[in-house]
């Protein structure tokens, strides 16, 4: 049980990169839209 | 590649998406800067370039006893008081001049150009005629004056300190030029063409025969090569409205701003000169009176201030009458390049560029 968890554990998460991006973007997308409200 | 649950997955994805928003909020602020953030709209209006100014401050006492002007402003009814009502005090002022509390504020600015030749600005012309004059024949202005040899007379408002002594300019030369901004009341007009007023002890004997222009607000005034005015439309104690400053484009070094009294805030004046004039981006030097403690009273939204100019990267500036000696004490220790003065000729403090002293840029 110890190494299955250890193996999964080892494993590369395609979920945080995609995440990371996601996030990135949510946060420039943001900012875009309090520039585009502040200039109308 | 392993396995991975859906569980895993999302957990994945939140904390993919909390790290990814954060970090992107910490980059955005810092190496990306200038991708988030558009670059400040930075001005068109270009005034040409002149090469040099010398400032030279005529006088920079408006009063000479703070708690008897604020007196007689309160006496009247307070700040919103007509200053053509208010009965200064002109007697008996230990500290005074000739017992009268009043002085006055004037500033010569002379630019050379390009091509070596000059203009001379006077920047006001005082309160007291008698202590305005007494200033002028100790710098030679009067002579000048009668010579012709200054251009014009640049009023930046119509405050009793900066306007009131306009005799003392007339006498020697009743058909100046004469520029002020927009917002004059009819009795400065009056006074100009010779009015008395009693109950301020305020008179002019000699009317002004030559050109009254009034600068509008809301545009860049080309006075001559690299030398602009700006006026703006501010409400200022004691019933005035207005008041107008001169810019100089001083050619391999930047902008210059020389203000009376700076009632529309410095940093106000900076921002709008930054956003109309070409080379706004590029300030160089400020002088003159910048009204943030005239009366040494602080506020903590003060060191704001402070600090926003510090941001300009000014090279070189004098401040003296209303800019307070607790503010200029603040530009000192936070490193601003302020000129020292000489606090000769009832100038208090060498912290001001005062009384006789000159600035050159």
């Amino acid at each position: 049980m110890r190494a299955d968890k250890e193996a999964k554990g080892a494993g590369f998460n395609p979920g945080l990169i995609l995440g990371l991006i996601i996030g990135s973007g949510c946060f420039w997308l943001t900012i875009k839209i309090v520039q585009i409200v502040s200039q109308s | 590649m392993s396995d991975i649950s859906r569980r895993e997955f999302l957990k994945g994805l939140a904390v993919g998406g909390t790290v990814g928003y954060f970090a992107m909020a910490g980059v955005s602020s810092t190496v990306m800067r200038n991708s988030f953030i558009p670059p400040a709209k930075v001005g068109a209006v270009d005034i040409g370039e002149c090469k040099s100014l010398k400032i030279k401050v005529i006088t920079e006492t408006s009063w000479f006893n703070n708690a008897l002007l604020m007196d007689d402003m309160k006496k009247a009814g307070g700040l919103l008081v007509n200053q053509y009502e208010i009965p200064w005090t002109n007697k008996g002022v230990t500290e005074g001049w000739k017992g009268d509390n009043a002085g006055g504020y004037a500033t010569l600015v002379e630019v050379e150009f390009l091509d070596g030749s000059t203009k001379k600005i006077l920047l006001d012309t005082g309160w007291n005629v008698d202590w305005t004059d007494t200033c002028f024949k100790r710098e030679g202005i009067d002579k000048m004056l009668a010579n012709g040899e200054i251009d014009c007379l640049f009023v930046s408002h119509e405050h009793f300190d900066h306007f009131w002594g306009i005799e003392a300019t007339l006498k020697y030369r009743p058909d100046i030029p004469i520029l002020v901004p927009k917002g004059f009341y009819q009795e400065g007009f009056d006074l100009l063409k010779g009015a008395n007023f009693p109950k301020c002890h305020l008179a002019n004997n000699v009317p002004h025969t030559g050109p009254l222009k009034v600068q509008e607000s809301e545009k860049v005034h080309k006075l001559y090569p690299g030398v602009a005015s700006i006026t703006f439309d501010v409400p200022i104690i004691t019933r005035v409205f207005g008041e107008q400053a001169l810019v100089f484009n001083l050619k391999d070094k930047g902008l210059a701003i020389v203000t009376g009294c700076c009632h529309m805030g410095i940093i106000s004046l900076m921002e709008h000169v930054k956003q109309t004039i070409k080379g706004g981006d590029n300030f160089y030097a400020i002088q003159g009176g910048l009204h943030i403690s005239p009366f040494e009273d602080w506020d903590p939204q003060y060191d704001d201030l402070v600090l926003a100019l510090h941001n300009y990267g000014l090279k070189t500036m004098g401040c003296n009458h209303c800019t307070g000696y607790v503010t200029a004490e603040k530009f000192v220790t936070i490193g601003l390049p302020v000129v020292k003065g000489t606090a000769q000729h009832k100038s208090k403090r060498d912290i001001f560029l005062g009384n006789g002293d000159m600035m050159i840029i």
